[in-house]
């Protein structure tokens, strides 16, 4: 991290970080079985963890399932089905 | 809807002029006025059609065909070489004439300037008054048209459906119903986004509007995102201003066309001399400097040049002696133009006392610091971020923290 400079802060300088990215996902029964990216199909060997969070429902409510998943080549990945619009995202956890 | 209602509601008017060099080029030959004309790209290798008229556009002529189809397609047709400069000047004095009318303007790309009417309603009877106001700051030789509506894009799209040297009035309530029929081409997003749109049989807004949010958010991305919103008229970005920027500005025109790079150099020195003699620059050193060079038959070449330290005369000097060495120009110089900006005292770079960990800190952070304010000189706005916490506690993962402009 880079010290702080002290400089006012500016609405317009401010980016968010870690945004939610959309992915395609294959569901059997509500749980990921494969992820699609760039036209490739990857299956899911196991989902190692899964939790739900439901949050902020005095504005847009929240309501997303985690899945932490261990990939066919062996590679981790933290995706969330949004249980409002039906959408799948990847995001870091 | 009552007049002064009506401005504090509909925020952003839209001025419009399609074909803004060629319009201007107009300016100096009105003779050519519905003649077939083509502007052609600037210097490079491939010479192609860079813009050109409606009438040369009924003869099949398009943007990027090369000189020689064009001339095939319609022999009649008129070539105009480009001058950024003149563009340049004439944008901004149209930027000029619409601060005039209201504090906040935003110039985007030549030819577009965006204005906020909001809180302007006692000064204009109606919103109808307003948009003759504007078209009246604007030459009518160019054609200009007004879009007024209560979103930036949809003020775009009521400008572009104005005729010329007309305006097109947006109400909120009519905003969707509006853009429904409008291209998705006037989408200001990725043009292969506006591709895989077509591809997919999607040509209007009304087309992408009708989707499912999730949907379009999945398959395009954000870009896409941003898209869908715009379709549903939701649009929120507001009029940027342009930065009010302290600069000195020095002109000269030579006695006779320059053809030698020694003659343009002396004469840049003289230029630059001048300039520092001024009292607004007494001390004083500068990051960045905009050089203007007027070539014969109404040409101009025209650079930006940032440095890696504020110059004074001396080093200006040398800077663009360097610079300039490999500079091959397309005719001979008439005259030059520099501009000076990002003026900071001389004495910017303060020194600390050796030896103390003050120093050693300060120290290792000046070259970091430096190019943050060489890349925001250069670009407006700092591109590096640092990390900051916002809610470190939270269980959504995006709001835990963001990135924000490192601006020292």
């Amino acid at each position: 991290m880079v010290e702080d400079s002290g400089a006012p802060a500016r609405a317009d300088g401010v980016r968010p970080l870690n945004q939610p990215r959309p992915i395609t996902v294959v569901a059997s029964a509500g749980r990921p079985v494969a992820l699609i990216e760039g036209g490739r199909r990857r299956r899911v060997a196991t989902i190692q963890d899964s939790w739900q969070i439901d949050d902020e429902w005095w504005r847009e409510p929240i309501s997303r399932r985690y899945y932490l998943l261990l990939l066919e080549d062996g590679v981790v990945r933290t995706v969330y089905h949004d249980l409002i619009s039906g959408a799948w995202f990847a995001q870091g956890y | 809807m009552g007049p002064a209602e009506g401005i504090s509601v509909m925020t952003i008017a839209c001025v419009w002029v399609p074909h803004f060099a060629l319009r201007v080029a107009l300016l100096e030959r009105p003779e050519l006025d519905g003649v077939p004309l083509v502007l052609t790209s600037p210097s490079s290798n491939r010479a192609v059609v860079a813009s050109c008229t409606p009438e040369a556009r009924r003869h099949g002529i398009v943007p990027g065909m090369p000189l020689r189809e064009v001339t095939a397609l319609c022999p009649e047709v008129v070539f105009l070489s480009p001058n950024p400069a003149r563009d340049a000047a004439a944008h901004a004095r149209i930027v000029e004439a619409l601060e005039r009318f209201s504090p906040l303007v935003e110039p985007a790309e030549l030819g577009c300037w965006y204005v906020d009417l909001r809180g302007l309603g006692r000064h204009h009877s109606s919103l109808a008054e307003a948009a003759r106001r504007l078209l009246g700051l604007v030459s009518p030789a160019l054609r200009p048209r007004v879009g007024i509506a209560p979103g930036k894009f949809t003020a775009a799209v009521a400008a572009r459906c104005a005729r010329p040297g007309s305006f097109r009035i947006v109400a909120p309530a009519d905003v969707r119903a509006f853009l429904a029929p409008a291209p998705v081409d006037w989408l200001p997003v990725p043009s292969e986004l506006i591709r895989r749109l077509h591809r997919l049989g999607l040509n209007t807004l009304a087309d992408l509007a009708a989707l499912p949010a999730p949907a379009v958010a999945a398959r395009f991305g954000p870009a896409g995102q941003h898209a869908w919103n715009l379709a549903n008229g939701r649009d929120e970005t507001t009029v940027f201003p342009r930065p009010r920027l302290e600069t000195v500005q020095e002109a000269f025109n030579f006695p006779a066309p320059v053809t030698s790079r020694e003659a343009l150099l002396l004469g840049l020195e003289r230029l630059v001399r001048r300039a520092f003699a001024r009292p607004k620059l007494q001390h004083r050193h500068a990051r960045q400097a905009r050089l203007l060079i007027l070539i014969e038959n109404n040409r101009s070449w025209e650079r930006v040049m940032t440095f890696r330290e504020p110059v004074g005369a001396k080093r200006l000097i040398e800077t663009l002696r360097h610079r300039l060495e490999q500079l091959d120009l397309p005719g001979a110089a008439e005259g030059l133009t520099l501009e000076l900006i990002g003026l900071v005292s001389e004495t910017a770079r303060q020194e600390r006392l050796p030896g103390s960990f003050v120093e050693a800190r300060s120290r290792r952070l000046r070259p970091l610091t430096e190019a943050v304010r060489q890349l925001k000189q250069r670009y407006g706005d700092s591109p590096i971020y640092r990390i900051v916490e916002v809610e470190p506690w939270s269980r959504i993962p995006e709001r835990r923290h963001a990135l924000m402009a490192y601006d020292p």
